[in-house]
């Protein structure tokens, strides 16, 4: 039998099936979860395979992933008002220093709570008195890079750089300024082409 | 549907148009309707309205990241909505009918050609079947494992391995490449 009338049969028995035979359908948010690839992948693989055997979930599975698809990236959106924040994110790529504290730093290692696999946030330190931002966090087995944004408080991506190492320092051309509660998180990209990311921590540099 | 357009300003209206005829684009293809996203960016509208307090030069300095959450929350709260009333149109209508077919012996036996198909892939394996299902719907291996973040090779070796197994319990059920043997 051909992929073709495979698909055609399977989807003539997805639009026969009666509500009353399908598992309760997930929740909006593992929708979501599905198509922004966050929890575990059985989680995901689960909620999938409800999706794809569901015409309503599966609607909504589309629309979530079309916007998904469809989030422009920073470089593609240009109104003459972002331009400046654009210019700082390069800045801030172009200016990243590598600390290699992955394999030289103390604080390497350090997890706290979650599992090894996860990315977990160290800290934001100022190592000394007018010297660059650090922000550092755990090394992820099988990363190959990770990328670390720096949101305002309305969410606006203020400083986004990628790295291969564990810690990043800002550049002077950052600016944070005074009083105002910005946030910072990490994604780690890994060989297998999955992500891992942290939860997002207020940016309050230790001293 | 009408819009708030004299709202916001022609930068922000210019980015969320091309926002929404992206998400058209990528959505056609799976059978998105054009009511579901306008739904959802006139929602967006209404939010990047009321956040900003209409002050049209303020909203256009909002970034994408912004606009892609206040998309997606939107989004979620429209999806919300339409699964109440689907839960009330089920609860007042009571069982619901099924399509009706032009050739009803035919329609008989291409639908339990059908349901022998969706039962057989119950029964492969756990790990391939999600795949195989996102496949059967339309969905391309380049589409799946974006969705997965699986590599290409990973994708087609887990897709084709669950293609197999489909293959050979419908074989098992007498069903060959020409449909019930």
């Amino acid at each position: 039998m051909t992929d073709a009338r495979l698909q055609a049969l399977y989807q003539q028995a997805v639009d026969a099936r009666d509500e009353a035979e399908r598992p309760a359908c997930p929740a909006p948010e593992d929708i979501q979860a599905l198509v922004a690839r966050e929890g575990t992948e059985r989680e995901r693989l689960a909620t999938l395979d409800h999706v794809m055997v569901c015409r309503a979930c599966a609607r909504e599975f589309e629309l979530l992933r079309a916007l998904r698809q469809s989030a422009p990236a920073e470089h593609r959106w240009r109104p003459a008002t972002l331009a400046i924040a654009a210019s700082l994110i390069l800045a801030v790529t172009a200016g990243v220093l590598s600390l290699r504290l992955r394999t030289n730093g103390p604080a390497g290692d350090i997890v706290r709570g979650g599992t090894a696999a996860d990315v977990h946030l160290i800290d934001a330190v100022l190592p000394a008195a007018g010297s660059p931002l650090v922000l550092r966090w755990n090394a992820v087995p099988g990363a190959i890079s990770y990328t670390a944004e720096v949101l305002t408080p309305d969410g606006t991506v203020a400083a986004r750089a990628q790295t291969t190492d564990t810690a990043l320092a800002l550049p002077d051309s950052v600016h944070i300024a005074p009083g105002t509660r910005y946030l910072w998180w990490v994604r780690a990209s890994l060989v297998d082409g999955s992500e891992r990311r942290s939860t997002m921590r207020p940016l309050a540099p230790a001293p | 549907m009408a819009y708030t357009t004299d709202s916001l300003s022609p930068a922000i209206e210019s980015v969320l148009s091309r926002f929404a005829g992206m998400v058209r684009r990528i959505g056609l293809r799976h059978g998105l309707s054009d009511g579901d996203v306008d739904e959802v960016f006139q929602e967006v509208r209404i939010r990047l309205w009321r956040a900003r307090g209409g002050e049209s030069e303020q909203i256009a300095a909002v970034r994408s990241s912004y606009l892609y959450r206040t998309a997606v929350s939107a989004a979620l709260d429209v999806i919300r909505r339409h699964r109440r009333a689907r839960e009330e149109t089920l609860d007042a209508d009571g069982e619901h009918t099924a399509p009706t077919a032009t050739d009803p012996e035919q329609a008989l036996g291409s639908s339990e050609l059908a349901m022998q198909v969706a039962r057989a892939i119950e029964t492969i394996t756990e790990s391939r079947r999600p795949v195989v299902r996102m496949y059967l719907m339309g969905y391309s291996r380049e589409e799946i494992a974006q969705l997965l973040g699986w590599s290409e090779a990973k994708t087609r070796n887990l897709l084709y391995r669950g293609l197999a197994d489909l293959r050979d319990r419908l074989s098992e059920q007498g069903i060959g490449p020409e449909g019930i043997q």
